[in-house]
């Protein structure tokens, strides 16, 4: 039984959510609209951006899984409502209201609004309202909520039970595409040496610059618990050049992050030595100093740090990019429309034709574009995406229509798509106006 | 650029031998490893969101009971066993199985390399010459042509050349004595080849993109042979 007291708090706290999210100005404005509801039907066909009414043609979806959609992914990762297990489609929790749930910041104010000190409680709703059936973890109530009464009366679900989150995350609104599944928990394997973090981000001004960067691990590496091996770099030179680094560490070395770390930070350093390079001139020259240190101070061979790698400079009159192997570039213009600056090879996918660093000279590629608009720099698994993806460079053209901050870029890489699983870095650059 | 929605296929291809000399141990690991396989499809998003698998038999003639499929759909059947051995058969259905199973995927879909994992315990026994249906199975100006990896056990160890000369670069003879044993090791193989090369990221017939998980302890590989 729930005492009217707490009942009354809930109500409290409830008025507060309903009030933050009706007046911030937050994309998350549109979170209690019943309309934003995922339900069973919406998996069947996945939505790509419900805020835009976006879906993905049903008839393109892979014809030999559209029809097994079980799991809805938008639930942020190793965390799932239980009505997705619940035998009854009538037993769905909106959308909009899961993900409220999995707010904890949001959770702890709202309780600490109503006069509740114990966020211990807190999570203990939260965590009966969520539970997580991702293989491996352990689901001891997963699909036993009875969910009708979780918009309107949220005191409902206070019944005492046991904790059964493992991590809650914050919720995004980024599309899933395809017929996706569930994803496990993340995790750190045993052992892992040179671990970079999970995600790097950025979002701000350099010389007459906007940049926006957000490197992150694939959901391959955070399932098998090995780290990131996509790095990015830049820095602006004393006359007002740009020069980015990004690089792949190929994903059969173990220890290829050192490689691409490495190569990132001497491009970074050689644009500070001759700020008057060519991207070209970066390119061999950190390559080669990549190699040389990962010998001489990590032990590593240059077969244990491959990786592929583009340099971009950008200069008052144009942008010039330089790569090895598959990273790629793209112009973004409006309505999602892209431009890959460099020739797709069109055979089979991830063709790796060179690596660095290399024994023999390498022949970059080299490509200059006007920097009068946004220009991109992907990594391969995020390039593929872009190539074969029409919802999501929707989604990434309306991200990125205009200059945003670090929090927004992680936002626009928080999509799932059927089969993309490798790390995703991007590194966005607008000309200031 | 791509107008729609294409996802990336893994295509992998098991081209099990059902002969009369499988019948026992050896059909009984086949089938109940394939479960296992679903079950990886299922609970390994980064495997079972690219992977898809097909499934060919052949004795005297070549089946394909499992079409290339998003595994975790599949009713896996009961594999039998049945009479003798015709390589030939094996090879043109497995043709025929790629074919059918990428030209079903929507037009512009990215694709790694086609790979055929081979398994037999024997030797071909049917007048049908095998080594003209082979060159069109690995046929290099055919855009579909795959990658063959063979998994020789039981007599096959008196057999070598024939597995070297069938297999694109990889070549491997169970050691154990017990074919139950060996074939139970090479599903165990190849369902963990799958998974690595699924989530490499790179083209299999690339030097880095096909990874065979074939443990040295338990298999012997075979030199590539040179032509």
């Amino acid at each position: 039984m729930i005492s009217r007291g707490k009942k009354r708090l809930w109500r409290l706290w409830w008025q507060e959510v309903v009030s933050r999210h009706s007046t911030s100005g937050h994309p998350r404005d549109n979170l209690l609209e019943p309309s934003a509801a995922l339900d069973e039907g919406s998996r069947e066909t996945p939505t790509i951006n419900p805020a835009d009414g976006l879906k993905t043609n049903s008839a393109k979806i892979d014809n030999y899984t559209a029809a097994t959609s079980k799991v809805d992914s938008r639930v942020p990762i190793g965390i799932r409502s239980a009505s997705l297990s619940s035998p009854s489609p009538n037993k769905a929790i909106p959308a909009q209201f899961r993900e409220i749930t999995t707010d904890s910041k949001l959770l702890a104010t709202a309780v600490s609004t109503a006069g509740v000190t114990s966020v211990d409680h807190v999570s203990t709703v939260a965590d009966e309202t969520l539970t997580t059936n991702a293989p491996g973890m352990d689901v001891p109530n997963a699909g036993t909520l009875a969910a009708d009464s979780a918009v309107s009366e949220p005191a409902a679900l206070m019944t005492p039970k046991e904790p059964v989150v493992s991590m809650i995350e914050a919720p995004t609104k980024a599309p899933t595409i395809g017929n996706v599944r569930g994803l496990p928990a993340p995790c750190l394997a045993a052992g892992v040496q040179y671990r970079a973090p999970t995600i790097m981000l950025d979002g701000l001004a350099v010389g007459s610059y906007h940049l926006a960067g957000a490197s992150q691990s694939g959901t391959s590496h955070l399932i098998n618990g090995s780290p990131r091996q996509d790095a990015y770099d830049f820095v602006l030179t004393a006359a007002g050049r740009l020069i980015v680094a990004i690089a792949d560490g190929l994903g059969s070395r173990p220890t290829s992050q050192v490689g691409a770390r490495l190569f990132c930070e001497h491009v970074v350093a050689a644009g500070v030595r001759k700020p008057d390079g060519s991207a070209r001139d970066y390119l061999i020259a950190a390559a080669a100093r990549a190699g040389a240190v990962a010998e001489s101070v990590y032990a590593l061979t240059y077969d244990d740090i491959s990786f592929v790698a583009a340099v971009a400079v950008f200069s008052s009159e144009e942008c010039e990019l330089a790569r090895i192997g598959d990273v790629s570039g793209f112009s973004c213009h409006a309505n999602g429309v892209f431009e890959e600056l460099f020739p797709a090879d069109g055979g089979s996918i991830n063709v790796v034709a060179a690596s660095l660093p290399s024994t023999t000279a390498p022949t970059p590629e080299i490509r200059k574009t006007l920097s009068n608009g946004p220009v991109v720099l992907v990594t391969d698994g995020l390039a593929n995406d872009i190539r074969t993806s029409a919802g999501l460079r929707l989604w990434l053209g309306e991200q990125w229509r205009m200059p945003i901050g670090a929090y927004a870029m992680a936002e626009s890489l928080r999509y799932r798509r059927q089969g993309s699983h490798d790390d995703r870095t991007a590194v966005v650059v607008w000309p200031k106006s | 650029m791509e107008n729609s929605e294409l996802y990336t296929v893994f295509p992998v291809f098991l081209l099990v031998d059902v002969s009369a000399s499988m019948a026992g141990g050896p059909i009984e690991a086949v089938n109940s490893a394939l479960p296992d396989l679903k079950k990886e499809m299922l609970s390994n998003p980064s495997v079972g969101e690219i992977a898809r698998v097909c499934v060919v038999t052949f004795s005297d003639v070549g089946r394909t009971v499992i079409p290339l499929c998003d595994l975790a759909d599949a009713e896996i059947p009961e594999i039998m066993v049945e009479g003798g051995t015709n390589f030939a058969a094996g090879f043109r259905e497995a043709k025929s199985a790629i074919i059918n199973g990428l030209h079903s995927l929507p037009k512009g879909t990215p694709f790694y390399r086609p790979v055929v994992f081979f398994m037999s315990d024997g030797e071909h026994t049917a007048r049908e010459q095998w080594d003209v249906t082979l060159d069109d199975l690995r046929d290099k100006n055919w855009k579909f042509a795959p990658e063959i990896v063979c998994f020789g056990f039981g007599d096959a160890k008196n057999n070598t050349n024939t597995l070297r000369r069938i297999a694109t670069r990889f070549a491997f003879l169970a050691k154990d004595t017990d074919p139950t044993v060996q074939v139970r090791e090479i599903m165990n193989a190849l369902q963990n080849s799958i998974r690595t090369t699924s989530t490499s990221f790179r083209d299999p017939t690339q030097a880095e993109g096909l990874h065979i998980e074939a443990q040295s302890e338990h298999f012997a590989q075979l030199p590539k042979m040179t032509l």
